[in-house]
This record gives structure tokens, C-alpha cells and sequence, in this order.
């Protein structure tokens, strides 16, 4: 044991990224590195985005790196699918293997018979494009196809554009499912500026969270699920008190009186009795929210979309801001311009075209019929879908998966998704740091690196670029993700040049106009602002036109109306009940908890750090959150092992009794292989604007164990 | 120079990076799991109106005027630092008797089952000295923790009687 001060002689300080999280945020990190091995990691000082701060999870980088269930070198299945048994070979075999194997899926079905699949860490992710579509397959699809982007699409479909809150101008904070101290740190420090200059903060959620205990001037402990009635009864109290923007709404908007006409029948004492709120509260969030100047909107990457009445309920939480004028404008929220790697960036980038170079059409993807909205929005398969169509076989059977760190607990009914992979595939291959459940049913298996060990490129807000160096070489026989991939290209011969040329040539290409090369960015070594940074100032779309089909923002979505009637969807931000399909007398009776699964807690991200000794060690046992009452009339104590179950599925956990949940809600984290909670979602289950599952609203019964495990 | 540590209760969430911080470098070696110096909490109390309270911390040693540690060890092992005022401990001697860990109102000492001996919270002296944060205090991403001169400590604020009660009540 000893006090690392990094200034021992025999200790050298590297720069590079956590990327354990989600894109947007991935810290700069200073690893203290001795012998080789990394023997500290801290947050760096200078990182223009986390400024030297990093969360639980990074602090826990280096237990997360050197895991014991490092994959270490390529390995082929010798024991069934999902086993676990395996043999070592070589690279070279192994890239000989999956050649053979997807060429054969390929010429006996079709390339279309082979999915694209990615989960984290993304980086990669131009590059695996490419790949899928030098391949040739329509299907190519990421852990996207259930977080995030049916947030985007929502605002696209409603402005055309995104809505990033902006804070610095802010006088009001609406927080809807904000929870920044767990999922978006740096978040926090925007929240507390507001507040320190006299801003209010408004939080909205079913759980009661440290943002709102710390945060919160009025926080809304909704009925999970009726986010949308609140935001219609809100705009209802917003145009009958006088506090919507009727220039605004006049100049800017399109399909007012409908919305009107939608909202008039969302009247106070309804909405209080949907939301269980209390009408007072109500009334003063939504007068705090309309009249305390510019306010801007917190919308959660999954909190809402994860309903089957999501994507809607997001679009009635937008239309707020087109009501109150406040989008486009200092202190509301902004269309943004361009976006790199997932994260905003002011000027434009050849990434979209690198993506769409040799996309393959003609061919419907999964989930295109099912989904058509997700499908007219986006590039991507709707792998919600995919079960079904491993089943069906229709409109083409799916014979092959091609997964970099594909994770089958992400999906509903994971147990029914593998047995179908085992029964339906002829090949999986799969690359990952780690031997996890999904990679046990690899047919062949290969080792990818992490952040530390490999050189990507990186933006960051205000335009930073940086490209990471390795800190330590590539542990055990492990390779960078995209080397993997270009290696393979070359290898199966691919036609497709500049993805054969490698990932550094493709940054090139990409940054091509940000006035910086990858050769240079190398040699700065830290993140460096681009010369073609360019900021795009509030009100763009105000005075140029919002690029929808009305010019204007729509309450009323000419996208949604364009989509053909016999899908049903309202082009109208209409609320439906979140539990639509499962609110039969006898489901009702029978399950009749609501469960929420996957707040966040702060030492896990999905499936990723459950195995990772020092933050497993904080939270050992997978645990649900029960409130109180509940507890007592199960006769359920704190700790008690009890058996969560759905008609698809059960769980046995251990019961966490707390204030934090609501009564008759159960809060149940996600991504435990021994007590995955979505084995209990309903494959069905799911949104039919995004194709999005209801994670975080679908029925559950709750016992007791009566006998020990 | 003298330091406190401080506990800023409204902005911490127990997230536990000050408790990972200080695991990581208390640890050198990769793949140990040596628990770290600091624990998180987070009670639920009913308040005198029957409302719940929920209350964030973290705690480590105390780092006590008079502390009973020191003088319950029986090999010497736990001295106060005269420069910077922290308890610091070397367990080289250390039998594993446990008497700090009996003596001390707030449960820190505690023991490695590796080799049955004492660890707790030094302040990160070694750091401290050589003008660097300690690394909890580094880890903290809200500010929620703070080292701070003795001489800038405001007892009337910076003190948290109804915490350091709370944590005796429930050792």
C-alpha cells in the first residue's frame, strides 16, 4: 500500500479517456502509469469537459481494465452456444473462419441475412458502418434502436432539429426525470449555477433522487408513466392563464388550434388524478415553469422514451417550449447545429458522408414495416424487431450476427432472444473485452481493447478535438476495436478502399474543413479547439425557417401525418396509458405493481460494471427498491430475498426498502446475468412511434421467498 | 499548517467517488480489493413532522482532538502528525487487536484480512505535504468534500453535530 503523489521518479502521467459511459461524456483522464501498468487514474485538470472531476464509475477505471474476465486472445466455441467453452486460435484463423462463415450466409440467403449489431463503446462505430456496407446488409443497428435517439427523432419530428437545454441564459429549470448526479455529473454544476443566480429548479420524477433533494425548489413525485397528461394539463393551465407566447405561437408555429383542442380536454382535477399529483403543485410548477423567465428543459436519454407512450409523452413535454416561446431562444432550448461522434460540434464534418458511403437500400431492414416512423427517421435497423424475426423468418430469415460488444441482456425477454440466436443462426461472432453471458454464445469470440490501450478520436464541447495515445499496450492478445474490423476488411477483401486504408485515414476524411489533421492533433497530445469551430447563435431556425415540411415548429407533425393512417399514429402529442396493453382484469389482478427498471445508481452503467470488484463490492446483491408501505403489507423486510415476476419471466432479489419509490412502484436496476429484470418485459411491449420497450413502465407482481436460496 | 476535512451535506449524493478515489490509491495492485478509507451514507429518518429526511454523507476519520485510538493502541502504531494534525497510523507493528477499532465512536479503523492489520484514513498526509489534494477530496465531482486550512474552519457551519451523533448512535 502506498500514497501514489505522481511525483515518484519511476511513475510517468498519461492523458487519455474513460469511455465506461455513454458518449456524451467519456472524461479525460491522467494515468499514472509504473512498470507498464497503470497503478492510479484521476480525472484531468485541464479536460475541457469533466475539468478534472470524475464519477465513481471512472475512479474505478483501472479495476474495470485489469478485470479477471478479460477476454485474452481470439477464441472458437468447442462446448454448445452459450457454455462457455471455448478453444484459443489464432488471429489469422479466426479472420478465416468468419470470412467463410459470412460468405456462406451471404451466398446461400442473402448479405441482408447478416445483422450488424453494436453496443458499447461506439467509437467505432463509422467504421463498423462502413463495414456492414461494404458487406452489403440494410441491417446494421446499436444499442441506440432502445435509448436515446427516439428522443431525437421526437424532436426532429416536432422541430426538425434537437433541443439541448441552455443553461447560462436559464431563469427556470425544468428537470423532467433529471437525475444529473448519477447519470451526467457535470450537469449538476450547470443546475447549482442557475440556482446560485436566483433561478428555480423544477424536478419532475416517480423517485425521489439527490437532485431532488438538492436541486429541486418544487419537485413532482409522479404516478411513473402520465408524464404526458401532466404536459397537456401544463399547456391547458399555460393558454387559459394568459402564459403562452401568442407571438411566438402566431409566427413560429404550426397546428396550434388542434394542440389547443387536444389539450382543452386535460382539464386540473383530471391530470392531479392521472399523475397523483396535487393540483396546487401543478399549477405552481407550471406558473414557475411559463412566467420566471427563459426556461429551459432537461429531457432525460431514456427516462421517457423507455414508455410505450415515450415518444409522445416527449414531443407533449417539447410542444411546452414552442407554447412558452422558448424554443430557439437564450435560455430554452436549441436546435443545435451539427453533431461528431454522437456529442454537438458547431461546424460540419464529413462523418455523415463517411456513414453513408455505399449505403445499401432496396431491401426493407428489420423492423422497417413495424416501425415506420423509427424508419423514416433513421438509418438504422429497428433490432426490437429482431426477435420476432429470427422467429418468423418474414420478411427474410436473419442468419448470421456480426456483434462488437453486442449485449442480448439489453433486450426484452433476453432468455427468448438467445434461445432463438442458438436455434436460428448459422454464425456469431462477437468482439469484447469480457467473457459475458451474451459472448458465451459467440461462435467465434475476439478480444477487443479499452479506451487506455488503444488511440481514438474524441470532440468535446466549445469544438475540442483530441486523439488519445495508448497508456499501455493492448493487454494480453487483445486489439483496438476498429483495428479488428479494418484488419477483417482487409482480409475478406472487401470493396471498399478508404475503410480498408484504416481508422486514422477515415478521421482524416472525416475532420477534412475542421482545419486539423489527425497528424497533428497526435502530436498535441491534449484536446485542441478547431479552427473551423464556428458557434451558431439562438434563433437560427427563428429566422430562417425550421426545417419541417411546415417551415415552423409543429405541434401538429407533418411526419407523423405523413406516415400511412392504418398505423394509427397521431400526428397530435396525445397521452395513452402506459400500461395499454397489459391493464386486462386479470393481468391487473395478478401483477399489479408498476415496474420501473434502470434508474440509474451510481456505481453501475447497464450490464458494464456489474463484475467490476470494486464498485460491486458498494451494491453486492441485486437489489429492487420497495417503498415502506408496501414492504410492510407483503411482510417484506429490508434485505429479505423476494421474487419479482412478470407472465414472461421472474427474478429472485433482495427487497430495498425505502422512501425513494413511490407506493406501488418497484424500482429494479438492470444488466445482472443472475437477476436480469428484463427477462420480465414483454417482447411486445413496446412503443409504437420508436419500436422503444417499456423498461420503465410495464406490470409486475412482488413476493416473498418463503424458503432460504 | 494544520487541515480540516469538510462535508458540504446539501450538494453530496453518496455516489461513492470519494470512496473509489481513495480505493485507487490507496491500492497498488490492480486487482486487489482493499476497501477504501471512506463510506458513504444515505438514512431515511422521520423528521418531527413524521416526514422522511434523507440525508448524503461520507465519513472517514475524524481525525479527533483527542483521539482514543492513539492511546488504545498498545504497539504505538497510531500517532498524531504535529505539521498537518492528522492521525496517521504505521502498521507495521500492528497485532491486529482491534482495540482502535473498539475505542473509535465512529467504527473507521478497520482490519485487511489479507494480513489482519489495521488500515484507516491518514488524511492522505503523504499528499497533503507535498501541497496536493487528498484523494477523496479530489474524487469528490459535486465539491461536496473539501480540505481545508484549520484556521478557515467555521465551526458554526462547517460542523455537523446532528450527523456526528447520529454515526455514534448507530456504531
Amino acid at each position: 500500500m502506498r500514497q501514489i503523489t505522481g511525483q515518484e521518479p519511476c511513475v510517468r502521467v498519461c492523458r487519455s479517456v474513460c469511455s465506461l459511459c455513454t458518449p456524451g461524456h467519456h472524461c479525460g483522464v491522467d494515468c499514472y502509469v509504473k512498470d507498464g501498468k497503470i497503478i492510479r487514474v484521476e480525472g484531468t485538470a485541464d479536460h475541457p469537459y469533466n475539468m478534472g472531476t470524475l464519477c465513481a464509475k471512472g475512479s474505478a477505471l483501472r479495476n474495470y481494465i485489469y478485470s479477471e474476465n478479460r477476454i485474452r486472445t481470439p477464441l472458437r466455441r468447442v462446448g454448445e452456444r452459450g457454455e462457455g467453452k471455448f478453444e484459443s486460435i489464432s488471429w489469422e484463423e479466426a479472420y478465416r473462419i468468419i470470412a467463410e462463415k459470412l460468405g456462406a450466409v451471404k451466398q446461400t440467403y442473402s448479405p441482408h441475412s447478416v445483422l450488424f449489431f453494436s453496443g458499447y463503446t461506439k467509437w467505432y462505430l463509422p467504421i463498423f458502418r462502413r463495414f456492414a456496407s461494404a458487406f452489403g446488409s440494410v441491417n446494421y443497428a446499436t444499442d441506440s434502436c432502445a435509448c436515446n435517439v427516439a428522443g431525437v427523432i421526437a424532436n426532429k419530428a416536432t422541430t426538425g432539429g434537437n433541443a439541448a437545454p441552455n443553461f447560462p441564459n436559464a431563469s427556470t429549470f425544468l428537470g423532467w426525470g433529471y437525475e444529473g448526479y448519477f447519470s451526467s455529473h457535470m450537469s449538476v454544476k450547470s443546475v447549482e449555477a442557475l440556482k446560485a443566480r436566483g433561478g428555480k429548479v423544477i424536478i419532475i420524477d416517480p423517485r425521489y433522487t439527490p437532485a431532488a433533494k438538492n436541486l429541486a425548489d418544487i419537485y413532482l413525485p409522479i404516478n411513473p408513466g402520465t408524464d404526458g397528461a401532466l404536459a397537456l394539463g401544463m399547456a391547458k393551465l399555460i393558454i387559459d392563464n394568459g402564459w403562452a407566447d401568442m407571438d411566438y405561437i402566431e409566427k413560429y408555429t404550426f397546428g396550434f388550434e388542434e394542440y389547443k383542442a387536444l389539450v382543452d380536454q386535460y382539464p386540473l382535477d383530471k391530470v392531479s388524478r392521472i399523475t397523483g399529483l396535487k393540483p396546487e403543485d401543478i399549477l405552481e410548477a407550471t406558473r414557475i415553469y411559463a412566467t420566471n423567465g427563459p426556461a429551459c428543459t432537461y429531457f432525460s436519454a431514456s427516462a421517457i422514451v423507455h414508455h410505450i407512450n415515450g415518444f409522445q409523452t416527449h414531443r407533449a413535454i417539447l410542444c411546452l417550449s414552442g407554447l412558452t416561446g422558448n424554443y430557439d431562444r437564450p435560455g430554452g432550448n436549441g436546435p443545435g447545429a451539427y453533431s461528431l461522434f454522437h456529442r454537438p460540434i458547431s461546424f460540419p464534418t464529413k462523418e455523415p458522408a463517411f456513414q453513408a458511403h455505399n449505403r445499401p437500400t432496396g431491401t426493407p431492414r428489420i423492423g422497417e414495416e413495424r416501425f415506420p416512423l423509427w424508419s423514416r427517421f433513421s438509418f438504422d435497423t429497428q433490432a426490437m424487431d429482431l426477435l420476432r424475426q429470427l422467429e418468423e423468418e418474414t420478411p427474410y430469415p436473419i442468419k448470421a450476427i456480426f456483434g462488437m460488444g453486442m449485449n442480448a441482456k439489453m433486450f426484452p425477454q433476453t432468455d427468448k432472444l438467445l434461445k432463438l440466436m442458438t436455434q436460428k443462426l448459422d454464425f456469431f461472432v462477437d468482439v469484447d473485452l469480457f467473457m459475458n453471458e451474451t459472448a458465451k454464445y459467440a461462435d467465434i469470440l475476439l478480444p477487443a481493447c479499452s479506451s487506455l490501450e488503444r488511440g481514438e478520436l474524441k470532440n468535446y464541447p466549445g469544438d475540442y478535438l483530441f486523439y488519445t495515445q495508448p497508456v499501455i499496450e493492448p493487454l494480453y492478445d487483445s486489439k483496438p476495436d476498429a483495428q479488428i474490423l479494418v484488419e477483417l476488411a482487409n482480409f475478406m477483401e472487401l470493396e471498399d478502399e478508404q475503410l480498408r486504408q484504416g481508422y486514422e485515414a477515415a478521421m482524416d476524411f472525416i475532420l477534412e474543413g475542421s482545419g486539423l489533421t489527425v497528424a497533428q492533433l497526435k502530436q498535441a497530445g491534449k484536446p485542441v479547439k478547431a479552427p473551423a469551430s464556428r458557434p451558431v447563435p439562438m434563433g437560427q431556425y427563428l429566422k430562417n425557417g425550421f426545417p419541417t415540411p411546415s417551415g415552423k415548429f409543429e405541434f401538429c407533425s407533418n411526419a407523423i401525418a405523413a406516415i400511412d393512417k392504418k398505423y394509427g399514429l397521431d400526428p397530435l402529442p396525445s397521452y395513452t396509458d402506459p400500461l395499454a396493453d397489459q391493464n386486462e382484469a386479470e393481468m391487473a389482478e395478478k401483477y399489479p405493481f408498476y415496474l420501473i427498471t434502470g434508474a440509474r445508481i451510481p456505481t453501475a452503467l447497464h450490464s458494464r460494471m456489474h463484475e467490476t470488484p470494486w464498485l460491486r463490492k458498494l451494491r453486492p446483491h441485486p437489489a429492487c427498491e420497495i417503498h415502506p408501505e408496501d414492504a410492510q403489507s407483503l411482510g417484506v423486510a429490508d434485505g429479505d430475498d423476494v421474487i419479482l415476476a412478470s407472465p414472461t419471466g421472474s427474478i429472485r432479489v433482495k427487497a430495498m426498502v425505502t422512501h425513494q419509490t413511490k407506493p406501488g412502484v418497484i424500482q429494479m436496476l438492470h444488466g445482472y446475468s443472475e437477476a436480469n429484470v428484463n427477462l420480465l418485459i414483454d417482447r411486445d411491449h413496446l412503443d409504437p412511434y420508436s419500436g422503444y420497450p417499456g423498461f420503465k413502465g410495464s406490470r409486475c407482481s412482488i413476493t416473498k421467498c418463503q424458503e432460504d436460496a | 499548517m494544520k487541515y480540516r476535512f469538510v462535508l458540504h451535506e446539501e450538494k453530496c449524493c453518496a455516489c461513492a467517488s470519494c470512496q473509489i478515489g481513495c480505493t485507487d490509491l490507496m491500492n497498488s495492485d490492480p486487482l486487489g480489493t482493499i476497501p477504501g478509507c471512506r463510506r458513504i451514507l444515505h438514512w431515511e429518518i422521520p423528521g418531527k413532522d413524521g416526514k422522511i429526511i434523507h440525508t448524503y454523507g461520507s465519513v472517514a476519520c475524524m481525525h479527533c482532538a483527542d483521539a482514543p485510538c492513539i492511546h488504545a493502541c498498545p504497539k504505538g502504531c497510531i500517532r498524531r502528525d504535529s505539521e498537518t494534525g492528522f492521525v496517521t497510523f504505521d502498521s507495521t507493528a500492528c497485532i491486529g487487536c482491534r482495540r482502535c477499532s473498539k475505542v473509535c465512536p465512529y467504527d473507521i479503523p478497520q482490519f485487511l484480512p489479507e494480513d489482519g492489520k489495521m488500515v484507516k484514513c491518514d488524511g492522505c498526509n503523504d499528499r497533503i505535504k507535498q501541497g496536493l489534494q487528498p484523494a477523496c477530496v479530489l474524487a469528490c465531482p459535486f465539491g461536496a468534500l473539501e480540505c481545508i486550512p484549520a484556521e478557515a474552519y467555521r465551526p458554526d457551519q462547517d460542523a455537523l453535530p446532528t450527523l456526528m451523533e447520529k454515526l455514534k448512535e448507530r456504531k
